[in-house]
């Protein structure tokens, strides 16, 4: 029975029964070996009959077969794994043993194309803007600053109460104080910020850059991208000039050539070794410093009252801020009872440095995120709502679905994965939103501090991800409410078509009044915000800046003494003034909407100073200034070539400083003088008071400001050069640099904009917060339409065979019309009534950045509401023509 | 596995399954010598190999139309044979699902679709 030949077949066939389900197998392998050997006996006597491919056919059938059968039977085994899956798989669900039906859902959404669009957008517009927020917020405020253990670098500043200083400077013997005597800093270091010209082998260019401690580089943990950093050698060290190049000034003047190293370039006239090139990520003190030099101040002669450096400090590791800061004051009071004639008065501030560089973005941030908060709160609203609509539309099916034996898990198994999908795709809709968002910030916004590690990383991804989660689960709570509440009796009786649905409309009215109440609160932030940010951009600036350029020259005083300054500057004034559409050329040391200004305390020559004497802006200026820049002369003259530095002092006023001396009197004529009678400056005899202007910024109100003429008053080798201009202003930018280049080819014109441009970059900040928020109350406005509109929706198919039946009893389709909207307008007003409470609320964010308004605007508020009811009455109007439009024959035969 | 009340509930059967039962109803056999009855009832029509046979084995046992007798004839020297017996419960549902068989070609019969065919003795 047993031949030769079937043996290895019979092997094969052992190996065959692995297809069978194991338990199978143990039950029944032996029979099957024992049959399929006999079976190939039978089939070898065949084969010895004349069937010679008797046994190998029967071999492979039987293996086959086993193959068949085993699969057969893994499938069954599967399919009705427990008897409760057997149910469910009757009325599909599948795959209902414990994992998610990912698949299903998928399907059902595709299937909904309309419902799918309205929640992914709806969605990727919340992540995407608090996705986009939460970049620059960890960027700015949370993530350490870019150096080795940022969190534990601290700014050391002297105060100035009486002057109102809260960060002041501090001199080179106080710093060397600190660092030996605070054994809770690691080590502190100094720098000053300074500009300086730079010549190579291209055109002269103004740099900003710092002048820093040996110990500054180390202290911060930063390494150089080529070459070295500033160590403590080059400090101390007198015979070589080193300086330490920033990425962006050695792509552009160095074609980011590596050999730069060892050249020397001349800074304000010094020659310099370039050391080293920093990494682009390096940004210190500000984003605007392009080089680093050596601070190069002799211990020896250093003064203990030329405060200029500032102070920077890492902790220790285990020491706090309160240790150290207790310790700089101990120092502090030291040095104030050595040399009290020197620190009387003053205090000590330490902070982090994080603080003192996030500081003045804080209350934009504040309201960007408040702004972001309530946007993401009306897109999670909408969303629940949308699934509240679609779970009360699925509620027969899963009224039946339940009666077939599936549980409450099986549907909200199936419910979180439609919201998974949805939170998915929305996710990843929002990631390219949050994408474009950041992008258009770092192009459109204002500068902020670090704005260029902004970016949507793995961190603002994950951010993403765990909003959109959340978003899943509540959309899926939502979507339950509504799915549940309702019972098998009244869904299977068709009660989910009428009133069953009361308690879902209720959820759902509840949360339109939310959605109306956080637009409501946007809209009113952004009329407040847009309607300050207009008052600025129309208060009186006293000057005309259209058609005004504007350069600045900054003549190095190596090669100018104060003679050749006024010399220069003559000079180039003169040429220019030929140059065909130069109208009026002028100068003035400190110009408005620049960094540029200086003051001091004045008093009337005539009178003892006053216990307050007014501080007074203070700025040289070349004759024909003000007719240059459109200030118009009230009373008295303008300067004149005469008053030169050998003629009596004299100065011209604002008209505030006029009034505020002599109030009701002429002022030409009386004399003015420095409140401090140690000054031994001679008196001023104004010559002509002159109308005010707008200096530090359109939101800061005009100063009492004198003039003196530059002739008088050539303090630095700096002026900005003031040309009107007929045309186009930058039509004599040309001209104006080859004007320059014929006196000093080493000379670089910089900063050159026309004076409405500087005015225009100091609104930034406010132009962009109103657009921001505006923004952002154009999409809350938007989501608030498509809630109302859904809820509405909702209630009317609800109530079609109602409406058919008052229809059909001789109710007039306007009628109608007028119910559904009266329906939707409570709605409205409850959520009106909210959001003003909300917009009150959030004064305190807003009231910060208002200019010129009132938090409790009235127009604001009540353009708001109206804005809010005509969005309303859009989202309600389409639902009740619908209503309108029932037919009652068609609507009743359907139902019926 | 429930075992139904009504044989009826168990048919049609599928053709093998009668054909097992068949091939039991006048004494247990193990697996081969149901495969030789089937080969000699059937004239070879119905002999399947060996994994599908003992698949509708097992369901047929699930079911409780069959049970196993263990080594019945144990004078034969083949140890650790498993023989098959049919049970009460499965010779109710073979009848029934002769009866059932019976009237269906009685019905081909009176339609002339098995003019050939002259059943034994009338079904009722």
């Amino acid at each position: 029975m047993k031949s030769e030949r079937s043996r290895p077949w019979l092997r094969l066939y052992r190996l065959a029964l692995r297809a069978l389900p194991p338990d199978f197998r143990a039950r029944h392998a032996g029979e099957l070996e024992q049959l399929v050997a006999e079976r190939l006996g039978d089939a070898q006597r065949e084969a010895e009959g004349g069937r010679r491919t008797a046994v190998w056919r029967r071999a492979l059938s039987e293996m086959t077969d086993v193959a068949k059968v085993g699969t057969l039977l893994r499938l069954e085994h599967w399919s009705r794994r427990d008897s409760a899956s057997r149910a469910a798989s009757a009325i599909a669900i599948p795959d209902s043993s414990g994992g998610l039906p990912m698949r299903t859902a998928l399907r059902s959404l595709i299937r909904r194309p309309a419902f799918t669009a309205l929640a992914v957008s709806t969605l990727a517009l919340g992540i995407g803007a608090s996705t986009a927020t939460f970049a620059a917020v960890d960027a700015i405020l949370v993530r350490p600053l870019e150096h080795v253990d940022g969190d534990r670098l601290v700014m050391l500043w002297r105060v100035i109460p009486r002057l109102g200083f809260e960060r002041a400077p501090a001199s080179y013997p106080d710093y060397l104080d600190w660092r030996a005597q605070t054994p809770a800093l690691a080590d502190l270091g100094a720098y000053r910020g300074v500009a300086a010209t730079m010549l190579t082998d291209g055109d002269p260019e103004r740099l900003i850059g710092a002048r820093v401690s040996g110990n500054l580089f180390r202290l911060l943990g930063n390494e150089a991208a080529i070459g070295r950093v500033i160590v403590d050698d080059d400090d101390r060290s007198a015979t070589e000039r080193v300086i330490v190049l920033g990425e962006p000034i050695w792509r552009r003047r160095f074609a980011a050539d590596t050999s730069v190293l060892g050249r020397s370039i001349v800074l304000d006239d010094v020659p310099h070794v370039v050391v080293g090139v920093m990494p682009p990520e390096f940004v210190f003190p500000s984003a605007r410093a392009e080089f680093w030099v050596p601070l190069g101040i002799d211990p020896a002669t250093a003064e203990r009252d030329a405060n200029f450096l500032t102070l920077v400090g890492r902790l220790r590791p285990n020491a706090t801020l309160d240790l150290a800061g207790a310790q700089v004051e101990a120092v502090a009071s030291r040095i104030a009872s050595a040399y009290p004639e020197m620190n009387e008065g003053y205090g000590v501030r330490l902070e982090r440095r994080h603080d003192f560089v996030v500081e003045p973005v804080r209350p934009v941030l504040t309201l960007v995120g408040a702004a972001v908060a309530v946007l993401l709160g009306i897109a999670m609203a909408n969303l629940a709502n949308l699934q509240l609509v679609r779970g009360a539309g699925r509620r027969r099916d899963s009224a039946v679905r339940r009666a077939l034996g599936a549980t409450g898990s099986h549907l909200s198994r199936a419910r979180f994965a439609e919201s998974l999908w949805i939170a998915v795709l929305g996710a990843l809709a929002g990631i390219g939103v949050a994408f474009w968002l950041t992008t258009a910030l770092q192009q459109f916004g204002p500068p902020l501090p670090r704005g260029s590690e902004i970016g949507i990383d793995a961190r603002a991804v994950s951010f993403a991800a765990v909003v959109a989660l959340v978003c899943a689960v509540i959309a899926t709570t939502a979507g339950g409410l509504a799915e549940r509440s309702v019972s098998l009796g009244e869904a299977i009786a068709g009660g989910w078509r009428s009133s069953a649905g009361r308690g879902v409309h209720r959820t759902q009215e509840l949360l339109v009044v939310a959605q109306l109440a956080l637009a409501l609160t946007l809209f009113v932030g952004a009329g407040l915000l847009g309607r300050s940010f207009y008052r600025l951009a129309t208060v009186p600036r006293g000057f005309e800046g259209e058609h005004v350029l504007t350069g600045r020259l900054s003549l190095p005083p190596s090669r100018y003494g104060s003679a050749r300054v006024l010399g220069f500057y003559d000079q180039l004034l003169e040429r220019l003034s030929i140059v065909p559409g130069a109208e009026v050329v002028s100068g003035t040391w400190a110009l408005p909407f620049s960094a540029d200004w200086a003051s001091s305390d004045l008093v009337p020559a005539d009178r003892s100073a006053p216990e307050d004497p007014p501080t007074v802006t203070m700025s040289p200026v070349r004759p024909r200034f003000f007719e240059a820049v459109g200030v118009p002369l009230l009373a008295g003259r303008d300067f004149t070539a005469a008053d030169g530095s050998d003629a009596a002092p004299v100065a011209i006023i604002n008209e505030t400083l006029a009034r505020r001396f002599w109030p009701g009197e002429s002022a030409v004529g009386r004399q003015i003088r420095s409140a401090d009678p140690d000054d031994g400056d001679q008196p001023w005899t104004i010559v002509g008071v002159v109308g005010d202007l707008r200096r530090r910024g359109l939101a800061i109100p005009v100063e009492p400001e004198i003039y003196l003429p530059h002739a008088q008053a050539a303090w630095t080798g700096d002026l900005y050069v003031t040309v009107r201009v007929a045309g186009d202003p930058y039509a004599l930018a040309p001209a104006l640099r080859r004007a320059v280049a014929e006196l000093d080819p080493q000379l670089p014109v910089t900063n050159l904009a026309t004076l409405d441009e500087l005015v225009d970059a100091s609104m930034i900040g406010p132009r962009f917060r109103s657009l921001l928020v505006g923004g952002f109350a154009v999409l809350a406005g938007l989501l608030a339409v498509i809630g109302i509109y859904g809820v509405l929706v909702f209630a009317v198919a609800q109530r079609r065979r109602e409406i058919a039946v008052r229809a059909a009893l001789g109710a007039t389709p306007r009628r109608v019309l007028t119910e559904i909207l009266r329906r939707g307008m409570r709605v409205v007003g409850i959520g009106i009534a909210l959001g003003v409470l909300g917009a009150v609320a959030a004064t305190p964010i807003v009231r910060a950045l208002l200019f010129d308004i009132d938090p409790f605007d009235a127009v604001s508020y009540g353009g708001g509401i109206v804005l809010l009811a005509g969005v309303a009455v859009v989202g309600s109007w389409i639902p009740a023509r619908r209503a309108a439009r029932v037919d009652p024959m068609l609507t009743l035969r359907e139902e019926g | 596995m429930p075992n139904p009340t009504s044989p009826d509930q168990l048919l049609p059967l599928t053709p093998l399954s009668i054909a097992i039962l068949l091939a039991l109803a006048d004494e247990p056999r193990h697996g081969y010598g149901i495969i030789k009855a089937l080969e000699t009832d059937t004239d070879g029509a119905i002999v399947p190999a060996a994994g599908t046979l003992y698949a509708a084995l097992q369901r047929m046992a699930d079911d409780e139309l069959i049970e196993e007798t263990g080594a019945l004839d144990a004078g034969s020297g083949d140890k650790r044979r498993r023989y098959y017996a049919l049970t009460s419960f499965g010779r109710e549902v073979a009848r029934a699902e002769l009866r059932r068989l019976g009237r269906l070609l009685s019905l081909g019969s009176a339609r002339r679709l098995a003019p050939g065919l002259r059943l034994a003795g009338g079904t009722r």
